[in-house]
């Protein structure tokens, strides 16, 4: 935005976009100028200001209703308790798949290990609710080890024997490894429940009903991207 | 002279509170629970006041500010500190909020229950005698009007005008530019004036 570029004869269409500002004191000492020099013929523009501090008085009044501490202390002890409840505080990865709906695409990397918390809402979800069936799949940090077989020199007769070898050894620590990833199953999460992936955060996740619930899911830790509608898992 | 004291004097204030929270944001890298107690005590307000504006009841505000802080717990590994914390903890109330409204509208959508579903937007179950004192029908009327304004122009206002964050400081949180946040905030307020004629005149 060219915001220092304002020339003295704004029409109302070009001035409009700075009158927030002006009635904010959000722009420079230029834009305020021109900006002033145009009201002081523009009735309509005076106007247009007059009603935008007008609302800007009344939000300025207006508070939302007030929270008690026993509100507040409830909040903190959650808190706590998830933060003292945390078995390692290092930053865990979760295969998260959920019934029907997998989340991840299916061609993504198989991940490292896993976490699968619940959490539990204000004042909320006292009755029991059907479970939500996340599978996850936890496996131990993989270390593969890529073994290459070099011949030596003076054996290059037998050099492909050892390729060989080298191959098939590779092969069998990548399929051991892919194999233990997709067996092993963590526990179902509850509604609530949070779960963390590679690039994928699950926030939370929410009875509907019977049949549904939603999980609110991040594309990384700062914004929240898309909401699932999840089938659950009837309790077994 | 005086107001730029003031000014001066708001600037040192910002930069020791950013400075606080700096230092609490590396103890609870270090994983200590007393850093999130106390940065959660230190804008729990503030996260709730935006939560409320944006999702239009005091328990799903609660809801939304607690789960903006677990994310922040859980999150905290990744805050590199290239903005305040405070930024960064608007920011994640803000989506928070803004999905937290559309799971309620996709449950309200699921559920046939019509009396779930009209349940009024704000619903405050713990209110204080002065609370009732207040003005019930300006807080109800900007309520429904809030709810009426876009999503985008709502987040833009509800940061400049309830948390009184800069225009800089919301074009921060919503990583957009400051003109556009000065042209949500316009169509915002004009939006609201419509809405709001017969109680404001």
């Amino acid at each position: 935005m060219k915001r220092e570029r304002v020339s003295d004869d704004m029409d109302c269409e070009e001035i409009r976009t700075l009158l927030a500002g002006y009635a904010d004191g959000e722009v420079s000492p230029i834009e305020k100028d021109a900006v002033a020099s145009h009201l002081e013929q523009c009735g309509r523009c005076r106007q247009v200001v007059r009603d935008q501090q007008r609302v800007q008085h009344v939000l300025d009044a207006y508070q939302p209703p007030p929270v008690g501490e026993d509100a507040w202390n409830g909040i903190a002890r959650r808190l706590k308790a998830e933060m003292t409840g945390k078995a390692d505080p290092t930053v865990l990865k979760t295969r998260a798949r959920v019934e029907g709906l997998d989340p991840t695409p299916t061609s993504q990397t198989p991940l490292a290990s896993g976490e699968a918390r619940t959490s539990g809402r204000i004042g909320r979800d006292a009755t029991p609710t059907p479970r939500l069936r996340l599978t996850t799949t936890v496996t131990a940090a993989p270390t593969l080890a890529i073994l290459v077989a070099r011949p030596r020199k003076h054996r290059a007769a037998f050099g492909w024997v050892a390729h060989a070898v080298g191959a098939i050894a590779a092969c069998l620590v990548v399929g051991l490894g892919l194999a233990a990833m997709w067996s092993d199953q963590a526990p179902p999460l509850e509604p609530g429940a949070m779960a963390r992936q590679d690039d994928v955060v699950i926030l939370e996740v929410q009875l509907v009903d019977e049949n549904y619930s939603v999980a609110l899911y991040s594309g990384d830790s700062d914004d929240v991207a898309a909401v699932w509608l999840v089938p659950n898992e009837a309790e077994g | 002279m005086v107001r730029a004291r003031r000014e001066e004097e708001a600037a040192e204030d910002v930069a020791r509170d950013n400075a606080r929270d700096a230092a609490l944001v590396e103890r609870l890298k270090g994983g200590d629970a007393r850093a999130l107690d106390e940065l959660f005590r230190r804008h729990r307000d503030a996260a709730y006041g935006i939560a409320y504006r944006l999702v239009g009841s005091r328990e799903d505000a609660l809801d939304v500010v607690q789960e903006a802080f677990i994310h922040v717990m859980r999150g905290i590994q990744t805050f590199r500190g290239q903005s305040a914390f405070r930024t960064w903890l608007f920011r994640i109330v803000t989506h928070a909020s803004l999905d937290y409204r559309r799971w309620r509208s996709l449950r309200a959508a699921e559920s046939l229950d019509a009396e779930s579903a009209s349940e009024p937007a704000a619903g405050p179950t713990q209110r204080t005698p002065q609370e009732e004192a207040a003005d019930r029908d300006l807080r109800e009327a900007i309520d429904s009007a809030f709810a009426n304004i876009s999503e985008k122009n709502r987040a833009a206002l509800v940061l400049f005008a309830i948390e009184g964050m800069s225009y800089k400081e919301v074009a921060e949180v919503l990583g957009i530019s400051v003109g556009t946040v000065m042209s949500r905030i316009f169509n915002a307020r004009q939006r609201l004036r419509e809405l709001l004629a017969s109680e404001i005149g």
